[in-house]
């Protein structure tokens, strides 16, 4: 009973630890386009053109970045936002994007923060304990007007860069060139289809050549074990059932199923219903007590 | 005056109806196709291969192919539909994995178990999917279709709907009637080359008869079958999860009840619903196009290479085996994963020859590797082409 507690006790923490090791939350969050110079795309909730930071939530699990901070300078407060605990709009849903103005007026709301981008080329979200989630460095002097960068996938490559965008997408997924399919470029470098044909034969080859080997051990291994049960459970009988155990031994597989399939149909003769089916056989058998001439009506008296 | 306009009113009316009958909108293709179908229904009931499949399909075939005008929210491609939402399973990949799990659950690995070295026949089989693959590229396949095109050669059904609906999924409807046409006719393909390759010698081989195998082992199977292969290929993670989740069920001993759901019940919906919209989603418009004749082509090609990979595959293995261990190169055809007919079509050649020699439950042995392999191979393809 104390070992089953134990162990139940071992497991929550185990599955506890795991849990938060893997558990993603902040780290989730990502700075996925940012717009330095906006002279005329999207305007903020007060109908001005300033620059913007757009966080995508990459997880699967609402986040929220509330209590969370962004800077353009670490260790400058003047320069570092915290963005507001208690406003539900902080919470990013799986996938979800949020955009804060950068407009140096973080009286103007909770998406409003108190530095602009054009001034350090550095920008970083941090945790409530100031350690950096995800940081961008660029050049302030090469951001063109109304040009923004974030993550996209590279036209050749097909990896995930970050860089100037081809459209600006506030609040929704990048833009990115049309890239070509994985398959294609798998093509090119293998035209005639022989470096596939090699490699996943192998492949399958290997998955159950490995299955094989397994199976081959535990098989050998089975069969020792059951060996060893058998002779020992022979050795525990009494000298007259040893003989005969002995004696049964020296069938052979084929005997043993003819002798099987042999039971098995004089089972099966022994009933007539089969599955759903009802057989209704003639009776052979001639003489009955209905239809015996000895109880027959018409039988004559006898006097005795 | 009023009469005139009345008349004419029915008459507009039903001008406008019959513009919306099939009669209206009929064309030779959704004749043609008609005509596959009921090509099919009739190899189903009169000629009883594999009518399971082939009944659905060809009455989907139908069902795909009545004409009508676009925007009613009927056909299969049009969103909305009652038949587009049945086709979303067979469009995202759920009814393959859900196949799976009932052919899992009805499966029995003890002759594979028993002779572990069998698993080998069920890898080498699968050179017809390259072999496709590479004549596919050749002909001009993009790289997707050729390995959707090659999955075939497996001989395996959903694997080839899973596989084509990721890579190709304009071209399902013909890969899916493909690779179950040639899997019905796996008795009229692999005969002739079992023949050709095989000595009468090689033909009578006698095989040890299987040990029986513990319920231990068959537990184990699924287990390690599981971690194994999808550890060295997760893309095939839906299907052979899905397999060997079933294979569990069956061999546990407890959850009969779940494994015979998965075997019966569950697998006959699924099949239901998968050869009904993948047949009907061959309409003549998306189906009769020369692609669609090359498909045919090179599944037949693969299905006859992997023939060929399996038969000589157990040649080669021979070499380097005992008298008295050897393998009957008739069990050779079984690495295509058609179960069970493969397996079948091994035991009735072999019986031609010796009658007293079965060959049926060695056979299984590598029907049962090859459903392994081939799903193996479809995830490798999906890996290096999606």
């Amino acid at each position: 009973m104390m070992k089953k507690q134990l162990l139940i006790l071992t497991l929550m923490v185990v599955s506890a630890f795991l849990g938060t090791a893997y558990a993603q939350g902040l780290k989730d969050i990502r700075i996925n386009e940012v717009l330095v110079n906006n002279r005329s795309s999207y305007v903020d909730d007060h109908g001005n053109h300033v620059g913007w930071i757009e966080l995508h939530n990459t997880g699967y699990s609402s986040v929220n970045v509330g209590g969370a901070y962004l800077t353009v300078k670490r260790g400058d407060a003047t320069k570092t936002y915290r963005i507001p605990k208690n406003d539900a709009r902080t919470l990013i849903a799986p996938q979800g994007y949020v955009i804060f103005f950068a407009d140096s007026t973080s009286n103007r709301g909770t998406f409003h923060t108190n530095f602009v981008l054009d001034e350090t080329g550095y920008l970083a979200f941090m945790d409530q304990g100031k350690n950096v989630m995800d940081s961008i460095v660029y050049d302030v002097q090469a951001q063109q007007p109304d040009v923004s960068i974030g993550w996209a996938n590279h036209v050749d490559t097909g990896e995930l860069t970050f860089g100037p965008l081809a459209g600006i997408t506030p609040m929704q997924a990048n833009e990115t060139e049309e890239i070509m399919p994985a398959a294609e470029k798998f093509r090119l470098r293998d035209p005639s289809g022989v470096v596939m044909a090699i490699t996943a034969m192998s492949v399958v080859f290997s998955a159950l050549i490995l299955l094989y080997l397994i199976f081959k051990f535990i098989g050998k291994s089975m069969v020792r074990s059951s060996l060893k049960k058998e002779k020992q459970a022979v050795a525990d009988m009494p000298a007259n059932v040893q003989n005969s155990v002995k004696a049964d031994a020296q069938l052979i597989g084929e005997e043993i199923a003819a002798i099987a399939i042999a039971l098995r149909q004089y089972e099966n003769d022994m009933h007539d219903i089969e599955s759903h089916v009802l057989t209704i056989n003639r009776v052979a058998r001639a003489y009955s007590p209905w239809s015996s001439k000895i109880y027959g009506l018409n039988n004559q008296p006898v006097r005795k | 005056m009023e009469n005139h306009s009345f008349f004419q009113f029915i008459g507009e009316n039903l001008q406008q109806f019959l513009g919306y009958t099939g009669f209206a909108n009929v064309t030779w293709g959704h004749l043609a196709m008609i005509v596959v179908g009921l090509f099919f229904i009739y190899l189903a009931i009169a000629k009883k291969y594999e009518p399971m499949l082939l009944l659905p399909i060809g009455f989907g075939i139908l069902v795909g192919n009545i004409p009508f005008v676009p925007g009613l929210q009927i056909g299969i491609y049009e969103d909305g539909s009652v038949l587009n939402y049945l086709y979303f399973g067979v469009l995202k990949g759920v009814y393959p994995p859900l196949i799976f799990l009932g052919i899992g659950a009805m499966t029995d690995f003890s002759a594979l178990i028993s002779n572990p070295k069998l698993m080998l026949i069920g890898a080498a089989a699968q050179l017809g999917i390259f072999a496709a693959y590479m004549t596919a590229l050749a002909l001009g396949f993009t790289a997707a279709e050729a390995g959707a095109i090659g999955i075939i050669g497996g001989a395996d059904g959903p694997t080839a709907i899973f596989l084509s609906s990721k890579l190709a999924p304009d071209l399902m409807g013909a890969i899916a009637i493909a690779a179950y046409s040639y899997m019905a006719l796996v008795p009229v393909i692999q005969p002739p080359i079992m023949k050709l390759l095989t000595t009468k010698k090689e033909r009578l081989i006698r095989m040890k008869p299987p040990r029986q195998v513990s319920q231990r082992e068959k537990i184990l199977f699924p287990i390690i079958g599981m971690l194994l292969t999808c550890f060295l290929v997760p893309s095939g993670l839906p299907l052979l999860g899905m397999l060997f989740f079933g294979n569990l069920l069956k061999e546990s001993g407890v959850t009969k009840r779940l494994a015979t759901t998965a075997s019966g019940p569950m697998i006959d919906i699924v099949t239901i619903l998968i050869g009904l919209t993948v047949g009907a989603s061959t309409q003549a418009t998306t189906f009769i196009t020369w692609k669609s004749l090359g498909i045919f082509g090179l599944g037949a090609a693969s299905f006859v290479v992997a023939t060929f990979g399996g038969v000589l595959f157990v040649k080669f293995f021979n070499l380097f085996l005992k008298e008295g261990n050897k393998i009957n190169p008739l069990i050779g055809n079984a690495g295509v994963s058609a179960v069970p007919d493969s397996a079948r079509v091994s035991q009735e050649v072999g019986m031609k020859y010796d009658k007293t020699n079965y060959l049926l439950m060695h056979a299984m042995g590598p029907n049962v590797a090859g459903v392994i392999g081939s799903a193996v191979a479809a995830g490798i393809l999906l890996g290096f082409l999606s």
